[in-house]
């Protein structure tokens, strides 16, 4: 039955596609398509042989999203998109989903109100709204860099760090002749949650920014955001409110060869729940202050910046991470002959989209300290005062390009002591195109990587902590005959030490404290061939292996090893 | 321009700086490290409670640091149970408050209980002991359709097939869940499915329908039963029946008649809780289309039936009823 639904939504889509367009170009199709077969193999390590875990299994699927635009009038589109899917072994319609990926209305009113209703994507400022990156995931070499990009793109996590959410934003701008030259206005509102009884009322998240243009350099925006129940949508009589409102000014300066930005944004949060007269009230302040400077003809690019942000400081659309680190892994989601359950390893970070959090949560999620203890929300990680400092540089022919990140943080506050922690993040990168230093006619590209994050208290026994995260990655990318490359990476991701991880209520105040020790040892290898079509329509075949150990925590190596293939384009 | 700049920027800084000044957040790390012992012993609030009003007991104790601990409460005659545990430094109102009810059944009569308390350090097992006596247990609030303390009701209809080792009759002996008495109904019928059953009609509480809230998501039928060792056959239909033009009457012709099968049991006492809006018409164990006005409606119930059913293939079976009751907005919470 749903087969036939599918092929008659197809035909009937195919079929109005040419007549309507022939009368101008008021509807039209996009979209993407991707097919992928996993072949795994699961090795339990221990001295005792694994009998239980299935060692090898087969999976994978085959979609395509088909967007469908219709343009009614001049200064308005309609956006809706269908996935199809079937998972590996759904013959004859039995595995098939049919799904509305998306639907959105924008237009232009009067040629001055831009807006777009339904899915959305924003963002506004770093402290305000804004879908960070997680640490964990900052550097992806060109194996890994594949399915993350798959799951990025299914769960709307966009590399412009916009929210993906569902309701209404407007935009909108005047300019002066007199005191200022512009002032542009821009408003949202989407909801979060819908109201159950017994349970929650109806969330929803809105604001938005007011920019003011004085002159052509200077900028100075009005950032107002609150997450906000609206009461009596529910039989909860308890009302959450959340309003974030920033000020940032931003700068601009020719200085000779140099362009000098100077960017300076300060605010306050205040974290309510009316209706309840035992909650707490949490308010709390940040600023945050960074200079950078760009030197065109050489290439480098340098910034530092210091923020401080208070330990109360909540604001939900800047602070909700990507990952769902409270949440389990699907695949050998239990292992070893006790089925322990699995922990989030960096290689499912990169292939289970189910670990990925789509939407905006009130208070601190939970993170995991191995992959983030620095900031695990962002710039906006609450607790937190210091220096971020960076320095890029691209060689004007893009021959090769390094950069280099520290920042130096530490605790405004001390958790349960007046100790504080440190935290030094160091990075170093690059990248080198060997085809351009050797005059090849095809691509040669290596890269590599090295992260690291420490965490220290000083005190007594109990007070004191030290935890290192680190990552090493390198990568290779070498068409060696015309379209068909070989791709190549090896990872190695460790983490050591002790950390007294904070347990908070739902109020997100700390109520305990857990000891977390860890001494793990994560490395993903891996290689492959890549036949490029073109830009937006690629195959690839990889060989993958991947091994966990931590020898503190009591649970069982593993060894994972991966054929993969996959065919995706976009149109 | 420099104006505005130098306003923004103060007023900014003006914004970030109302950031509460102090040295730490949470409780202390001193409240969670160190050695264990007993700082004051376990106590209560009182040496006799009685739930029936409304009072509750308080476990008070205090500790070195903040540990993981486990209050134990047993009935000395009934073999009540019930268990709270917590991590804190203290035992007070706030974490360590008993109302009566139980973790396990059977609940708690008018008797002795001990309080045990458990502390399980990395080096230390800590043990203390008290007890108390209850001089009232917890009233649930609802509507008690049959606890059987009071014996057969006589406006409740039963019937039993003449099979073998029939005894659909109120027993006094252990194991009840509740008070001394509960509703034994076993036998073996190798003719039919149904062993034998019980009407509990509105009539038999001097009312014309159950008095019961109308809306049916606010409604929530509970019954206790218990199924012996070695029973697997046991098979309880218990089915609702609507008077909907409220004539007195039930015409299973034109008028809603809802059913619940129940089957898959524990052994020892289970606590059925279902909302009686989602309890469906059925035909041969099948959801089907009521007869009546097809909508669940409380207020008319007019009378409940409860059928002791097994394969007749299957030799004897029995099953232990007690305790049913209509609560509201919630599950019985006993």
């Amino acid at each position: 039955m749903m087969y036939r639904k599918i092929t008659f939504i197809v035909l009937m889509v195919l079929s109005i596609t040419p007549s309507i367009a022939q009368e101008g170009r008021k509807v039209w199709l996009s979209g993407s398509s991707r097919g992928i077969i996993y072949a795994d193999k699961f090795e339990t390590g221990g001295d005792v042989r694994d009998t239980t875990t299935a060692r090898k299994t087969q999976s994978g699927y085959a979609l395509v999203d088909l967007g469908i635009h219709v343009q009614p009038v001049k200064n308005v589109e309609i956006q809706g998109m269908l996935r199809i899917r079937n998972d590996l072994g759904g013959f004859w319609g039995s595995g098939v989903t049919l799904d509305l990926r998306q639907l959105s209305v924008k237009g232009v009113i009067a040629d001055i109100i831009r807006f777009q209703l339904g899915d959305i994507d924003y963002k506004l400022s770093p402290y305000t709204f804004q879908n960070s990156e997680e640490w964990v995931l900052q550097n992806t070499g060109p194996l890994t860099t594949v399915p993350l990009d798959f799951i990025r793109y299914d769960v709307f996590q966009n590399d412009d760090l916009t929210w993906r959410q569902q309701g209404l934003a407007t935009d909108f701008g005047f300019q002066f002749k007199k005191i200022i030259k512009e002032a542009n206005f821009s408003l949202f509102v989407n909801r979060v949650q819908a109201g159950f009884d017994n349970g929650g009322n109806d969330r929803m998240i809105g604001g938005g920014m007011m920019e003011i243009i004085p002159m052509e350099n200077l900028r100075a925006r009005f950032h107002y955001v609150n997450l906000f129940d609206i009461a009596e949508t529910s039989s909860n009589p308890v009302a959450l409110n959340n309003p974030v409102q920033t000020l940032a000014v931003l700068y601009d300066k020719q200085f000779g060869a140099w362009s000098g930005h100077a960017e300076f944004e300060g605010g306050r949060s205040k974290m309510e729940w009316l209706g309840d007269d035992e909650a707490p009230v949490l308010e709390d302040g940040f600023f945050d202050a960074q200079v950078s400077a760009k030197h065109a003809s050489s290439g480098i690019k340098m910034s530092v910046s210091w923020r401080e942000v208070g330990s109360n400081f909540r604001s939900p659309g800047a602070q909700s991470k990507r990952i769902r680190f409270n949440s389990s892994v699907q695949a050998y989601q239990r292992y070893g002959n006790e089925q322990a359950l699995r922990q989030i390893s960096t290689y499912d970070l990169v292939r289970d989209a189910s670990l990925y959090n789509t939407q905006i949560q009130a208070g601190l999620m939970a993170f995991d300290p191995r992959y983030g203890n620095a900031t695990p929300y962002g710039r906006a990680t609450p607790n937190r005062r210091g220096v971020t400092t960076g320095i890029e540089w691209r060689e004007k022919a893009d021959k090769v390009g390094l950069n280099i990140g520290f920042d130096r943080l530490s605790d405004i506050v001390g958790q349960g002591t007046d100790e504080k922690r440190n935290f030094t993040l160091l990075s170093v990168g690059g990248d080198i195109r060997i085809d351009k230093y050797l005059n090849l006619k095809q691509k040669l590209n290596l890269t590599a990587t090295w992260q690291s994050e420490n965490t220290e208290r000083d005190g007594s026994e109990f007070d004191a902590v030290d935890l290192s995260n680190s990552i090493i990655q390198a990568g290779l990318e070498w068409e060696f005959i015309p379209k068909l490359s070989l791709l190549g990476e090896l990872r190695q991701w460790t983490s050591d030490g002790t950390d007294l991880l904070a347990t908070r209520d739902d109020f997100s105040q700390i109520t305990d404290y857990n000891t977390f020790v860890t001494k793990t040892n994560e490395t993903f290898w891996g290689s492959g061939l890549q036949y490029t079509f073109s830009e937006k329509i690629k195959a690839q075949v990889f060989y993958q292996q991947f091994s966990w150990e931590d020898e503190i925590s009591g649970q069982l190596p593993y060894k994972w090893e991966n054929w993969q293939i996959n065919l995706y384009m976009a149109f | 321009m420099r104006t505005i700049f130098k306003l923004a920027v103060c007023s900014a800084i003006l914004l970030s700086s109302c950031a509460e000044k102090i040295n730490s957040e949470g409780p202390s790390l001193e409240d969670f490290t160190g050695e264990f012992s007993l700082v004051t012993p376990l106590a209560t609030s009182t040496s006799d409670v009685d739930f029936s009003v409304g009072e509750k007991l308080i476990l008070t104790a205090e500790f070195s640091k903040s540990t993981e601990w486990t209050l134990e409460i047993t009935g000395l005659s009934s073999g009540a149970y019930k268990v709270i545990s917590g991590k804190s430094k203290t035992l007070d109102e706030d974490n360590a408050i008993w109302n009566g009810s139980i973790t396990d059944f059977p609940m708690f009569a008018e008797e002795q209980v001990t309080i045990d308390l458990y502390v399980e350090e990395a080096d230390t097992n800590f043990y203390q002991s008290v007890t108390v006596d209850v001089s009232g247990v917890k009233v649930n609030d609802g509507f008690l359709v049959a606890d059987f303390e009071e014996g057969f009701n006589s406006g409740w209809a039963v019937f039993a097939q003449t099979g073998a080792d029939m005894t659909f009759r109120i027993e006094d002996v252990a194991p009840a869940a509740q008070g001394a008495h509960y509703y034994d109904m076993g036998g073996e019928v190798d003719w039919d499915w149904l062993i034998g059953y019980v009407y509990f009609p509105s009539s038999a509480y001097q009312v014309s329908t159950y008095p019961l809230n109308p809306n049916p998501d606010n409604v929530y039928f509970n019954v206790l039963l218990y199924k012996p060792e070695g029973i697997t056959n046991a098979l309880a239909l218990f089915q609702f029946v609507e008077d909907d033009n409220l004539d007195g009457v039930f015409t299973e012709a034109s008028e809603d008649m809802y059913s619940v099968e129940v089957s898959a049991l524990e052994v020892g006492w289970n606590q059925i809780s279902l909302k009686y809006a989602d309890i469906n018409a059925l035909v041969n164990g099948q959801p089907s289309q009521p007869k009546g006005n097809g909508v669940n409606e409380p207020n008319k119930l007019l009378e409940i039936r409860i059928l002791m059913l097994a394969n007749p293939a299957s030799g004897y079976s029995q099953l232990y009823m007690d305790y049913m009751i209509f609560t509201d907005n919630e599950p019985l919470n006993p």
